[in-house]
């Protein structure tokens, strides 16, 4: 499950990269890149990635690499940092896997932290730190909410192998409801070295990346390294905005442009980048036109799956690009391909007292099994029971032995208002199944001062993440490790916990009646309490 | 000083009141009874309002347009060239327009077993996901493929709901997915469908599970347009299983988008009393019929379409049903305005920031925009307290019943205040009365296990030619005879035991005779049980108190043969049997649907009747036929 075109951009990179890194003068490296994929239902995915690559970030001298990230994370001890906003949800059924490694909805952030005494401190700050940058509620990732998966979020930067696990730990948190908007996607512009001036970048035009089917905004910062032997350790900030359009429901037709899509055209590549690239992958069918034609074409050998590649510093006019198919009206394909794992949760049960959560975990391949590292984050007011932990396997229950699914599992116990069960599973799901955890709970009764404004819309339940490991086929030496890792992201849920009725009505009997209680006791007091009147002088004689 | 004249006042308040309680409880019955016909008029009423501020009803712009009404059309066409077809056959057809349309769509099969036969089904369902929703909502617009008669074939609801979702589906403004539903059959396919949502099994049905789902469903809206013509009014379906009601900013909205924008007429259930928008009252007649049709579907517990079922799992509902009129000089519609209500109320119920909370979810509609509210309908708590001709009972005061009136008329309950009444002393034996009311409650408890196999039951007595309900009926009246029968005979020769062991007592201390102590712990227990009922079930209350509480209050054993006749009659007339033949329902029928809501909807009236209703008839039965002394 590992994605062919990244590594199509890898190398693609490396080719310019080589003979760039010795000419660039700055010691930081730009490069801008957009992805365009029209996809299976009549959607368009389109893809940004911005990269810049830094030698000396230790030093407080910044060349391209925005200094606000890179003063946060050398202060807060961070070895790697990942970052993501979404709306919407990825369709994994529909669109197959995301080009961007993170799809969860809402916020999500997780970061490797160096090993120090201040460690707990360091995140809280960093995500305070972060929370002011991109003007998101990220100081609500708390202790409550933050959890230390021992088999998801892995690293991804490149590391000798030492270190990969010992000087440094985990933390993850995440913020389903957080909705994301043009708030958040200012300051995350104002990183990158053209702003949204001049290159790639000009088009990321807010009104039309929100009114869109899907929309993903990452920051990404970790140690790369560019050569075999890693002698100089890079720093990598990659910026990502993934947004699928959708020109079938405008249209009917899945023709797009760019100027249709972002409402502007490109007029030139960013001067700083020493890579300004437009890569649109080309579908199988051959029954569309695009204008101007691609200036280079490149295939991937594996799959065959071919992509066009157009150079934006070979562009000397407005770029323009457009894609027409050859039909009067899209129709909808009637039995869509479905991508070989994907996963689908909800809660099972009515009423505010039990509940049960579920999990349904496909394997649709028709011959490998496959697998994955289940990491689900449950907040403590959901009281979980181990016992009920149900495991079937398209409908029929395994409870051991070797075709047990599970085939390791991590638990982390709640602890009321401190911390939320976390449940982390390396599961095999065997080939061409459906794979169902079941799992039960008692919903707690919260303190009423615990409930949100919106007390009646219920509580958030962040994704269920997903991941299938592939080793990296590792093109650099063997001590480096470094693999690639896919998330599959399940929705998030809204639960009803008991809710006080929170209206007008009910503040005034309250209110009322804990006047009358005040007064009814004090009024009690007065009267059953005897007075008597002391003597004074006997008084004083006792 | 003080302390004395405290005293004496009680004593006079306690005489006052033990000389007016029987009075005032007849006084109290008759108020009770009369509220309930002044309910009705004008000044008890108020006009409803949107409680929810950021419903905003009526307020958009619809896009809902002819080309969509052609479609729907097209739609009807081939809907009513498949009504024939199986259930598979229809799902796949459905399925193929759905998908063709972009949707996300699924099926699922179930099966039940209903009065001894299986009845299979399938469900299609398809979810347009919210552009940027992040899926945790959902809103359902259902179609079910029979009307809710059970008969008609949806045609024109199964259209519009296609059409519809179509036309929805344009538009990036949707905050909560939808979940578009044409549900196989009338209340069995939705019920299948819920429960599998749920993933929560509570009737015997097998569905298969679902593997396509959205969020936390908010609220639903059911089509229910029979046949391929045009319609004369709008009638809305709100009464859910066992008089469950959705939020009533529900049904204002969809009152307000008929009213302002749609210009649609609408009346409630389909009394045939068009809603005059100029004149939100009405006049009394239609007011009083929409009142008791309301009580009628909400005492019954039967879902009056397939919005009722979604009420059981705190999913706000409505139907929306299409009332055909033959008169040709009316102003009708079809699915523009259909369209149109649908998608204004969508765009409504999308703006819902929570669950449904703000306005009622107890009243009762004399008209679609006027409403009772439940604390003025609460009801009439006439308090009666027992025969004090009863010399030995004062435990026996009990509240019962229902309807409206103020605090004033509330319980009075006579143990607090018999402080020092002499009579108090006389012992009361209550072991054999408890075990009376436990012996009638195992009665009772039988004749639920004997309806309810009352298919297996009728086989047998069919080989004998015997009419499978007649079989039915006579067991259960046998086993109440019977139970009756034994209590009474061992009352007798108790009370014939006593008399000879205790010839000498003095009198103000012998025992209070039992049937008089049994009296008292029926009064009680109807009495709790109808208190209960009306914050359940309000509309079953009152008809529960309605039937029993003066036959209850009057009843008491007696040498009279005459006397003894009526009262058994009336008790025979109250009993289940008695008012199913009375009313002169087919039995047969009334009793295979009831059954069936029982076992696959989970309509608790039928156990209500056996194992609470009929017990304390039979209590009575017992205390009729008592010793007197």
């Amino acid at each position: 499950m590992w994605q062919p075109y990244r590594l199509v951009y890898l190398l693609l990179f490396n080719q310019i990269l080589l003979i760039s890194i010795y000419s660039a003068k700055t010691s930081d490296q730009f490069r801008e890149n957009l992805i365009i994929k029209p996809l299976p239902d009549g959607k368009v995915l389109t893809h940004f990635e911005f990269s810049i690559h830094s030698s000396n970030v230790d030093e407080s001298d910044y060349d391209l690499f925005p200094r606000s990230i890179g003063q946060i994370f050398q202060t807060y001890k961070a070895r790697e940092l990942h970052l993501t906003f979404t709306q919407g949800r990825w369709n994994y059924e529909g669109w197959g896997y995301p080009i961007a490694p993170s799809a969860g909805t809402g916020v999500e952030l997780w970061a490797w932290l160096w090993k120090n005494e201040n460690l707990d401190k360091n995140w809280r700050s960093l995500t305070n730190a972060l929370a002011g940058v991109f003007c998101a509620s990220l100081n609500f990732i708390d202790e409550r909410s933050t959890v230390q998966p021992r088999l998801s979020f892995r690293p991804e930067g490149v590391y000798i192998d030492s270190e990969l696990f010992n000087s440094a730990e985990l933390r993850y948190g995440s913020l389903p409801h957080e909705n994301v908007c043009t708030e958040n996607l200012t300051p995350w512009l104002k990183l990158l070295p053209c702003k949204s001036k001049a290159g790639i970048s000009s088009l990321l035009n807010s009104h039309k990346l929100y009114n869109s089917n899907f929309h993903s905004m990452s920051v990404h910062v970790q140690p790369v390294c560019q050569q075999k032997e890693c002698h100089n350790s890079q720093l990598e900030i990659l910026q990502t905005v993934s947004t699928v359009f959708d020109p079938v429901r405008e249209s009917g037709k899945r023709d797009w442009s760019l100027y249709q899509l972002f409402d502007r055209d490109i007029t030139r590549a960013c001067p700083l980048a020493i890579e300004s690239n437009i890569v649109l992958m080309l579908p199988e069918v051959e029954d569309y036109s695009i204008d101007p034609e691609p200036f280079s074409i490149q295939t991937v050998d594996s799959t065959k799956r071919r992509f066009g590649v157009y150079d934006l510093t070979k562009s000397k006019t407005n770029f323009k690009l457009m894609m027409k198919w050859k039909e009067a009206f899209f129709e909808y394909d009637i039995n869509p391909i479905q991508p070989d794992v994907y996963a689908h949760r909800y809660f099972t049960g009515f009423g505010q007292e039990h509940g049960g959560i579920k999990v349904n975990l496909f394997n649709r391949n028709p011959t490998n099994s496959i697998n994955i590292q289940y990491c689900d984050v449950i907040p403590w007011y959901l009281r979980l029971y181990m016992h009920t932990l149900k495991v079937t396997v398209n409908g029929n229950e395994i409870s051991s032995g070797p075709s047990y699914p599970i085939k390791q599992l991590f638990y982390q116990l709640a602890v009321d208002r401190s911390r939320p069960s976390v449940m982390e599973a390396n599961i095999s799901l065997p080939a061409d199944t459906i794979t169902t955890l079941s799992i039960e709970f008692d919903k707690a009764f919260i303190k009423y001062t615990e409930h949100p404004p919106d007390a009646n819309r219920g509580f958030d339940v962040g994704s269920a993440v997903i991941t299938t490991l592939s080793k990296a086929e590792s093109k650099w030496d063997s001590i480096l490790y470094q693999q690639t890792q896919d998330g599959i992201y399940t929705e998030t849920l809204l639960i009803s916990l008991p809710t006080p009725d929170f209206s007008m009505p009910y503040n005034v009997i309250t209110l009322t009646c804990t006047v009358i209680a005040l007064f009814f006791g004090s009024m009690f007091n007065l009267l059953t309490r005897r007075f008597v009147a002391l003597d004074s002088e006997n008084r004083d004689k006792k | 000083m003080t302390m004395r004249t405290r005293l004496l006042r009680r004593r006079n308040i306690i005489r006052t009141l033990k000389k007016w309680i029987p009075k005032l409880r007849f006084i109290l019955f008759a108020v009770g009874v009369t509220w309930l016909f002044v309910l009705p008029s004008k000044q008890y009423s108020k006009r409803t309002y949107i409680s929810e501020n950021a419903l905003l009803p009526g307020q958009v712009k619809t896009y809902y347009s002819w080309s969509e009404v052609n479609e729907a059309s097209v739609y009807a066409e081939s809907i009513e060239s498949l009504v024939n077809a199986s259930s598979l056959e229809k799902a796949a057809a459905i399925e193929r327009e759905l998908r063709k349309s972009g949707f996300k769509t699924a099926t699922q099969n179930f099966t039940v077993n209903i009065l001894g036969k299986p009845i299979t089904g399938v469900n299609v369902f398809a979810i347009l996901n919210a552009p940027r929703g992040d899926g945790t909502e959902a809103l359902v617009l259902s179609a079910p493929w029979k009307s809710k008669d059970g008969i008609t074939d949806n045609i024109n609801g199964v259209a519009a709901a296609l059409s519809i979702g179509n036309s929805l589906k344009k538009y990036t403004y949707w905050s909560k997915d939808i979940i578009l539903l044409i549900s196989d059959g009338a209340e069995i396919g939705v019920q299948a469908w819920l429960e599998a949502y749920h993933d929560y099994q509570r009737s015997d049905m097998i569905g298969s599970p679902l593997l396509l789902r959205s969020g936390a469903i908010q609220a639903a809206v059911n089509l229910d347009f029979p046949g391929t013509h045009s319609y004369r009014a709008l009638g809305l379906f709100f009464e859910g299983l066992n008089g469950q009601l959705p939020n009533l900013d529900l049904l204002n909205i969809v009152v307000r988008i008929c009213r302002v924008s749609a210009y649609i007429p609408v009346m409630l259930h389909e009394t045939g009393h068009i809603y005059q928008y100029n004149d939100d009252y009405g006049d009394y007649k239609s007011s009083l019929h929409n009142l008791i049709t309301t009580m009628k579907f909400q005492a019954l517990g039967h879902p009056t379409g397939n919005h009722g079922l979604f009420l059981r799992y705190k999913i706000d509902a409505i139907t929306l049903y299409g009332k055909v009129d033959e008169e040709v000089n009316q102003q009708k519609f079809r699915f523009y305005e259909i369209g149109s209500v649908v998608e204004s109320t969508f765009r409504s119920l999308n703006n819902l920031l929570e669950h449904f909370h703000q306005s009622f979810f107890f009243y009762l509609l004399p008209s679609p925009e006027r409403y009772i509210s439940i604390d003025h309908a609460l009801a009439l708590w006439a308090s009666t307290g027992d025969d004090p001709n009863i010399q030995s009972a004062p435990s026996s005061s009990v509240t019962v019943t229902a309807t409206p009136g103020s605090s004033k008329d509330a319980k009075h309950t006579v143990d607090d205040l018999a402080v020092a009444l002499p009579y108090n002393r006389r012992p009361r034996r209550i072991a054999f009365p408890l075990a009376v009311l436990i012996g009638t409650h195992a009665a009772g408890l039988v004749i639920l296990f004997v309806v309810k196999n009352h298919f297996d039951i009728s086989r047998l007595a069919e080989l004998f030619g015997i009419p499978g309900y007649l079989s039915t009926l006579s067991l259960t009246s046998s086993i109440s005879i019977v139970t009756t029968s034994v209590l009474v005979t061992t009352l007798e020769s108790r009370s014939l035991a006593n008399s000879r062991s205790q010839p000498l007592r003095p009198a103000n201390l012998t025992p209070s005779p039992d049937w008089a102590v049994l009296k008292c712990f029926s009064l009680a227990y109807t009495g709790m049980i109808i208190s209960c009922l009306s914050v359940l079930n309000y509309s079953l209350a009152v008809f529960v108190a309605l039937a029993v509480v003066i036959p209850f209050s009057l009843f008491r054993p007696t040498e009279q043969q005459l006397l003894r006749a009526l009262q058994l009659f009336v008790l025979l007339v109250i009993s289940p049997p008695g008012l199913l033949l009375l009313s002169g329902v087919d039995i047969r029928a009334f009793l295979e649907w009831q059954l069936s809501e029982y076992l696959v909807l989970g309509n608790y009236l039928l156990p209500f009747v056996c194992c609470t209703y009929w017990p304390t008839i039979l209590a009575y039965g017992i205390i009729v036929f008592a010793p007197v002394r």
